[in-house]
């Protein structure tokens, strides 16, 4: 193979040893998940509860029901957590990676790049998960709140 | 940035060799060039922009006065239901894709994308869609129900001729060109980046189009499902719509907007990502929060399925129901407004200047704003229901639409027209051209607000005077023609720029990211070297100083002793696992992609033996693009510097593996949409369902054969992993004779089934989904045969067994869908 010699940058994820990989995907991806659950499972429990075929009744069908979606929000919401905390958890293991820790070249990456530049690869995954499982974390929380404000059958009840 | 280039011009010439495509009609005809794929892309995507843009001229002259009968209602209906499957379906994302296909393999240091040839099946099979539809004007039978083809309007009953198959054979040959062009853009980001380009440094239109191709994959088979259950209720008499036969009118929105909320985020998220790559170089300094800006487009995706029922809010679900996808549809703006703040805060702390491309972005961001806003307003349940169906949904989709792919597009052609060309685009005409489009955009679409407000519903044809809407539908007229006259000065300043343009240089607007470290425009081979990325900016480094790594871009790999090669690299940091070598040109799939279009031909004339050719061309075509060249079949390692490499892989280091399991998701979503469709179905139903449950031992039977199949295939694939072919071919034989046996046995089962497809929406059900199944057995056979065929004439060895890892996958994955099917089919029916 025909190459030119180069001197090869260095590895973008230095830190890449302090963090499991299923921990930054459970970071990423656990909040998501745990909501989607909490939708597909309280969106048939709701609608069918109150309106089971061709009429809709003024409550619900289903006993229990908001305990049910109320329970299932609750998993969600620990899982949401969960989430949150692992990350956090890598981000915090990985917040100083970048690559002056390479040993290779020179040292300059600002420290505070992560936000602005994304620089260091572990870390940037860790603070995604952070930030996505805050997301998920709210927008569950949202999910949770209208399941106390908000009739589930009938408006005004 | 690294130091002068030193590649010596022998290489280049032997890489021009080698990448080249031929001239004239063989070259035209089956390049799988990404820069040539692109181009097309973009101007096939944007004629269609014209051809809406006229459509919506015709809409708006109808509508310019009350009373108005310029066409009737009828022709009307056709014209704003072409308009709308037009520019959402053959303008917005193609043209997306058109940037993406060009700049991605320059933006990531490839020599192409992942896969070349699927790359050319996408772009043809759009054509082929395109004219398919457009087959429905001069047969004066265009799609009439508008872009989302709600039934019971859109069943036969109602709408006889052809207009809707029209719209639903062209859905699914849109959906196999999006499928395929979705997963090469998810292997090819994964697979084939420059060394050390970590996700981290993705650009974030590489973020936009990566989230689009992965929403792509898990919503459009939902889609897929509707149109092909309206296509089988409209032709063979299935009921899956039919409420009075146990369907429902609703299981078609829900699967309408399970697809048609992310897609919205399809034709924005690149857009977005055009603007957030775009706008830094005009500001003199890196977008603001890059890595907030890249989660939320993951995020905005992520959200955005999960809020399709706001579409639905006026169809008497429950208030809890709505207050669930009420709430998430508010909280999405969240991701949205951390893009808007990123790009404002640019401009705030950048030193900005104003160019064409500038003028559009900024443009955008202010349409992106307004209609964000009445997004907002549309999420509030209460206020949904005064505004269903009127003119204010109408102004807040084309403030979306308009303002956050139109405008982008526009801005990222004036942006990337010198790299496309070598060439300038004109300042002057590009400047008409922002002002005429920004003026003509909020003249056509804000009054639009006001006439919703006072109750103007949509699709109506004409309208009574007196009301109030007159003066308001004038200048929404006038607009349309104002933004119209913007379109033509953009074509023609492309039209004009393209010959007589400043000659560009390769990088004019002095950008960060690697495509403008390439000449312009490129070399079929994009890179002599393959660059090497130490960070996000390669072409700002000397002066951001925020990374310790810097780039390589002209001294190092050259990848040019056999053929067409590139690297394949890991999926997040980027580092060399193998040599892949690229496919030459070639016409399949221009020829695979016109026997798509022949089958679609053949269904809607009900010319079943044109159908059955076009699927014996396609099934010729699939099995000569995957027999293996002498080429790609070659084993060894090469000595580079990243040490040795084989040529080629096998498993997860294989693009073929990625592009595999890319199937299964997109076909394990759809057969998940189906049964979705079952249990909807099942539990609307008001009378017994089902009313007679299928037999139970038979399948139970077929069950056991199936899986015994997968524990075949496992221990041949295991075999080949270890070189030994006698047990590879025993393997692989055995499974191909208990995937038959399976068949057989479905068959003597339907034999004996007094179960109707045309009875009951369960019969429909219960045919379709073990029929599509069945389908899925028939294709994998063909993969395991031939298969079993290579492993007899000796093509795998140890590290040489891609196609036997991959057929394996698919086989299993075909049988995990059974077990599902058996269980919600044949098991949940004795449990109630």
């Amino acid at each position: 193979m025909a190459t030119h010699v180069t001197a090869q940058p260095a590895h973008p994820a230095p830190a890449r040893v302090r963090v499991g990989l299923s921990a930054l995907w459970f970071g990423l991806y656990g909040g998501p998940l745990a909501w989607t659950v909490q939708t597909l499972v309280n969106l048939p429990v709701a609608a069918h509860g109150c309106f089971p075929r061709l009429e809709p009744l003024s409550s619900p069908t289903i006993g229990g029901l908001r305990a049910v979606v109320v329970g299932v929000s609750i998993v969600a919401l620990a899982v949401c957590v969960a989430a949150t905390a692992v990350a956090f958890r890598s981000w915090a293991r990985t917040r100083e990676e970048h690559q002056s820790s390479a040993g290779s070249a020179r040292a300059h990456a600002p420290a505070n790049a992560l936000a602005e530049t994304g620089e260091g690869r572990t870390r940037f995954m860790a603070l995604a998960g952070l930030l996505t499982s805050a997301t998920f974390l709210v927008v569950s929380l949202v999910h949770l709140a209208s399941i106390f404000l908000v009739s589930p059958c009938a408006i005004g009840r | 940035m690294a130091a002068a280039p030193a590649i010596e011009q022998p290489i280049h010439e032997k890489l021009a060799r080698v990448w080249a495509t031929p001239r004239g009609v063989r070259g035209t005809l089956s390049s799988v060039d990404h820069k040539t794929i692109g181009i097309r892309y973009l101007i096939t995507a944007i004629a269609f922009l014209v051809i809406g843009g006229i459509e919506a001229l015709v809409i708006r002259s109808q509508l310019a006065v009350s009373g108005e009968h310029l066409v009737s209602a009828g022709t009307y209906n056709m014209m704003f239901s072409m308009h709308g499957v037009t520019m959402i379906f053959l303008y917005a994302a193609p043209v997306l894709s058109g940037f993406s296909n060009y700049l991605w393999p320059l933006m990531l240091g490839a020599r192409d994308m992942a896969y070349p040839r699927l790359n050319a099946l996408s772009y043809w099979t759009y054509l082929v869609s395109g004219v398919f539809l457009y087959t429905s004007v001069p047969l004066g039978a265009m799609p009439n129900a508008g872009w989302f083809d709600y039934v019971p309007f859109a069943a036969r009953a109602f709408n006889p001729g052809l207009n809707i198959d029209f719209y639903a054979l062209t859905l699914l040959l849109l959906a196999v060109s999006t499928t395929v062009g979705s997963i090469n853009f998810i292997t090819t980001l994964f697979k084939t980046r420059a060394p050390g380009m970590s996700v981290n440094r993705l650009p974030i239109i590489v973020w936009g189009t990566l989230t689009a191709s992965i929403a792509n994959v898990f919503a459009l088979p939902a889609l897929s499902a509707a149109a092909v259950m309206l296509f089988l209720d409209r032709r063979y008499g299935t009921r899956f719509y039919d409420a009075s036969a146990g369907g429902h009118p609703l299981l078609w929105q829900h699967l309408f907007w399970m697809f048609g909320h992310p897609w919205v985020y399809v034709v924005v998220l690149p857009a977005m990502g055009i603007v957030s790559d775009a706008l830094p170089t005009f500001c003199r300094r890196p977008l603001v929060g890059y890595t907030l800006v890249a989660l939320a487009t993951v995020a905005t995706a992520m959200i955005g399925f999960g809020v399709w029922l706001h579409h639905m809010f006026a169809t008497g679900i429950p208030p809890l129901a709505l207050a669930f996808f009420g709430g998430a549809s508010i909280v999405i703006t969240i991701p949205s407004a951390v893009a808007v703040f990123a790009w404002l805060a640019t401009l705030w702390d950048g030193r900005p200047w104003f160019p064409a491309p500038m003028k559009f972005m900024l443009g955008f961001i202010a349409l992106f704003v307004i209609g964000g806003v009445s997004g907002v307003m549309t999420a509030a349940v209460p206020f949904d229901w005064q505004l269903t169906d009127t003119y204010f949904v109408v102004a807040h989709l084309h403030y979306v639409l308009v303002g956050i792919n139109v405008f982008p597009v526009i801005a990222g052609v004036y942006y990337w027209f010198p790299k496309f060309t070598g060439r300038m685009m004109n300042e002057r005409l590009g400047t008409w051209n922002f002002w005429m489009m920004f003026i003509g955009a909020n003249l056509v679409f804000f009054p639009m607000h006001i006439v919703g407000l006072m109750g103007m519903p949509r699709r109506i044809y004409t309208y009574p005077g007196g009301l109030g809407w007159d003066v308001y539908n004038a200048i929404e007229t006038v607009g349309a023609f104002v933004f119209a006259i913007g379109v033509l000065l953009f074509v023609a300043n492309v039209m004009w720029s393209r010959g007589r343009g400043n000659l560009a240089g390769s990088n004019p607007w002095d950008a960060p990211t690697l495509e403008w470290s390439t000449p312009s425009p490129p070399p079929a081979y994009n890179f002599a070297t393959i660059p090497l990325i130490g960070s996000r900016h390669p072409l700002w480094e000397d002066r951001l100083q925020e990374g310790s790594a810097k780039s390589v871009l002209h001294r190092g790999p050259v990848l040019v002793d056999a053929g067409r090669e590139t690297f394949a690299t890991s999926p997040l940091d980027a580092e060399p696992s193998a040599i892949m070598r690229m496919p030459d040109d070639t016409y399949l799939p221009l020829i695979l992609a016109v026997c798509l279009g022949v089958v679609a031909y053949g269904l809607l004339f009900s010319l079943l033996w044109l159908a059955a050719a076009g699927a014996i061309g396609v099934a010729i075509s699939a099995i000569a693009w995957l027999w293996p060249s002498d080429a790609t079949a070659r084993l060894g390692v090469a000595d580079t510097e990243f040490g040795e490499l084989p040529l080629g892989a096998s498993g997860r280091h294989s693009v073929g593996w990625w592009g595999v399991i890319g199937v299964i998701a997109t076909e394990g979503a759809f057969f998940a949409y189906l049964l979705f469709s079952y249990f909807y179905l099942a539990s609307m139903s008001v009378n017994p369902w089902p009313d007679r449950a299928p037999g139970f031992w038979l399948p139970l039977v077929n069950t056991l054969i199936l899986v015994a199949s997968s524990v075949a295939m496992f221990w041949a694939e295991r075999g080949a992993r270890a070189d030994r072919t006698t047990r590879l071919r025993w393997g692989v034989g055995l499974a191909v004779a208990l995937g038959l046996l399976f068949l057989v046995l479905q068959g003597v089962e339907y034999s004996r089934e007094a179960l109707s497809p045309t009875k009951t929406a369960y019969g429909s059900l219960f045919y379709t989904i073990t029929g599509f199944h069945g389908a899925h057995v028939f294709v994998g056979l063909i993969m395991l045969v031939v298969v079993l065929v290579r492993a007899l004439r000796g093509h795998f060895a140890a590290g040489r067994h891609e196609a036997v890892s991959n057929a394996a996958a698919y086989w299993h994955f075909v049988d995990a869908v059974w077990l599902a099917v058996f269980t919600s089919l044949y098991i949940t029916p004795h449990l109630r």
